[in-house]
């Protein structure tokens, strides 16, 4: 059911909608990679708005440089003030401002530490973290970096990379031994990224110290890119069956829920009303 | 100020004087008001920059100069077609994924984009430094796709903007590209379309740069007079200029021997978007 605020802010929503701006989005959502040049008739047509109209409003977006006219005569295709937006949109993307209240909720949700690390060159480096409030507790630090190899946080990043650069990562990185259970074998490395890649999540055990039990889940920005990672991780001696699989759900919804919010998964195609 | 100099600014709002309104039908009237609400929506989209992030319905409403009832209306819509984001009911308003769309739909369009994607970041890689892509728009460059330089002091500069070919290095690379009679012609456009009493003198100067980008493109083991912006034509394979990859460098971090060893990268990745 519906509750009450919900519905009064969608009458009013409908009530304060102006028709020309919905016309705007609607014919921006008209071009696409495939089309990316309409004429004037197909604009109308696709979006069911009246020749003559259509014709003032493209003449408007034409002259405010939403729309641009395209190579081929009486043809348009979407202007440079979008190219702009976008830059603008992207250059401020903070992840890390992004991921605190998704971080925040996980951390409510189990009392485990739980850190969100990104990619430095061939390190995981953590830009994130908040230290659980056990009494026996696992203990990370913003700025704690290791080689993207190690652990299950590093290997999330590492399968955000091309096969190609995971490779040439493997050739130029000496695979030694970090802590007490480092995985070095090259053939274990790419069985993680794989796993990774097909579960959307890695465990880890033992790996930098030897009584830690780690999760990860790769967090995806708006181009499907892989720009971070959101770790659950805790001491071997609390781990249960359940707690194992609470932390996967949780880094799993968790990173899902950062991804979002960076636009992964957006549909420029649909407007929410 | 007494209510007669507030008067035209009020009839310009309503869409005309009061004699006007009363013979303008009311579908010219509704079609006017389409418009003007179109691009009072755009202004508001234009509030966004690098430094306006977040915007309040208060300063969107002061920097626009439109009533702020009439913003929320037009904001209200900006959200439910997600164009713009309010993450908090009642808080500020920030740029939605929407233009992220958009510009995939212009740069997958882009053939020119499609085959420079690999190189723009091989270029990046190999250099350090900020690689840009533009393309030709007649008499125009517009600054299509960036690939930023992952460390240190960066420059970055802002694409979707156009600017008149000579204006900038990019189009000045694509100018060098012209034959004389070409150049002529487009400085001619030029003083005819200017408003500057200089414009003889600036298009001699202009000329002069383009002189000097043809030279040092021609032989980048020169030394470079002028401007140190490395940029270089991309040709199509009928030999016309389409765009220019150029690197964007701090002037501080510039000088003669990075110039040139950009310059030489630029040509070598420009000759293989060509083939």
């Amino acid at each position: 059911m519906q509750h009450d605020s919900d519905m009064q802010h969608d009458v009013s929503r409908q009530r304060y909608s102006v028709e020309a701006v919905r016309r705007l989005a609607r014919i921006c959502r008209l071009f696409s990679a495939k089309g990316p040049e309409l004429s004037l008739r197909e604009i109308s047509s696709l979006s069911g708005i009246p020749l003559r109209t259509a014709e003032k409003i493209v003449a408007t977006l034409d002259a405010r440089g939403v729309l641009s006219a395209g190579a081929a005569p009486r043809r348009w295709t979407l202007g440079p003030m979008w190219l702009r937006l976008a830059d603008f949109k992207r250059s401020r993307i903070d992840v890390r401002e992004v991921a605190l209240p998704v971080i925040r909720w996980v951390f409510a949700e189990l009392n485990e530490t739980t850190f969100l690390g990104v990619r430095l060159g061939d390190r995981r480096v953590v830009a994130e973290c908040l230290i659980s409030t056990q009494p026996v507790r696992r203990v990370s630090h913003v700025g704690d970096e290791v080689p993207l190899h190690v652990g299950s946080s590093g290997r999330a990043l590492l399968s955000g990379l091309s096969d190609a650069d995971i490779k040439s990562y493997l050739t130029r990185i000496q695979l030694i031994n970090y802590g007490y259970d480092t995985v070095t074998d090259p053939a274990r490395i790419w069985s993680d990224v794989r796993k990774a890649r097909r579960r959307g999540y890695l465990t880890a055990t033992a790996e930098l110290t030897k009584e830690s039990y780690s999760t990860s889940a790769a967090v995806r920005s708006y181009s499907g890119e892989v720009v971070a990672e959101l770790t659950i991780i805790f001491p071997l001696s609390r781990e249960t069956r359940e707690l194992r699989d609470a932390s996967i759900r949780l880094a799993v919804e968790g990173a899902r829920r950062i991804s979002r919010r960076l636009g992964h998964g957006f549909d420029s195609k649909t407007p929410s009303a | 100020m007494g209510s007669t100099a507030k008067r035209p600014q009020r009839e310009r709002r309503s869409g005309g004087s009061a004699r006007h309104r009363e013979r303008a039908p009311r579908s010219v009237l509704a079609r006017r008001g389409g418009v003007r609400v179109l691009e009072r929506a755009i202004g508001i989209l234009q509030c966004f920059d690098e430094v306006n992030v977040r915007l309040t319905l208060h300063e969107i409403a002061e920097r626009t100069g439109i009533h702020k009832a009439t913003a929320f209306r037009i904001l209200t819509t900006l959200v439910d077609e997600r164009i713009i984001d309010q993450p908090i009911l009642g808080g500020p308003y920030e740029l939605g994924f929407f233009a992220l769309g958009c510009a995939d739909a212009i740069l997958g369009g882009s053939m020119l984009w499609r085959k420079a994607v690999p190189v723009m970041a091989q270029l990046r890689d190999e250099l350090n430094e900020t690689i840009v892509l533009a393309q030709r728009r007649g008499d125009q460059i517009l600054n299509l796709d960036k690939m930023v330089r992952r460390q240190g002091i960066i420059e970055a500069p802002t694409v979707g903007i156009c600017t008149p070919l000579h204006a900038s290095p990019a189009g000045r690379a694509v100018l060098s590209t012209f034959t004389h009679r070409q150049l002529d012609a487009y400085f001619d456009d030029y003083a005819v379309n200017t408003d500057s009493p200089r414009a003889l003198s600036e298009a001699r100067a202009f000329r002069r740069q383009i002189e000097n980008a043809k030279a040092a493109i021609a032989d980048p083991a020169s030394d470079a007079p002028g401007s140190l912006v490395p940029a270089v034509p991309i040709r199509d394979r009928a030999g016309d200029a389409v765009g220019a990859l150029w690197v964007a460098i701090p002037a501080g971090r510039m000088n003669p021997a990075l110039f040139r060893q950009c310059l030489r990268r630029l040509i070598s990745a420009a000759r293989r978007l060509t083939a």
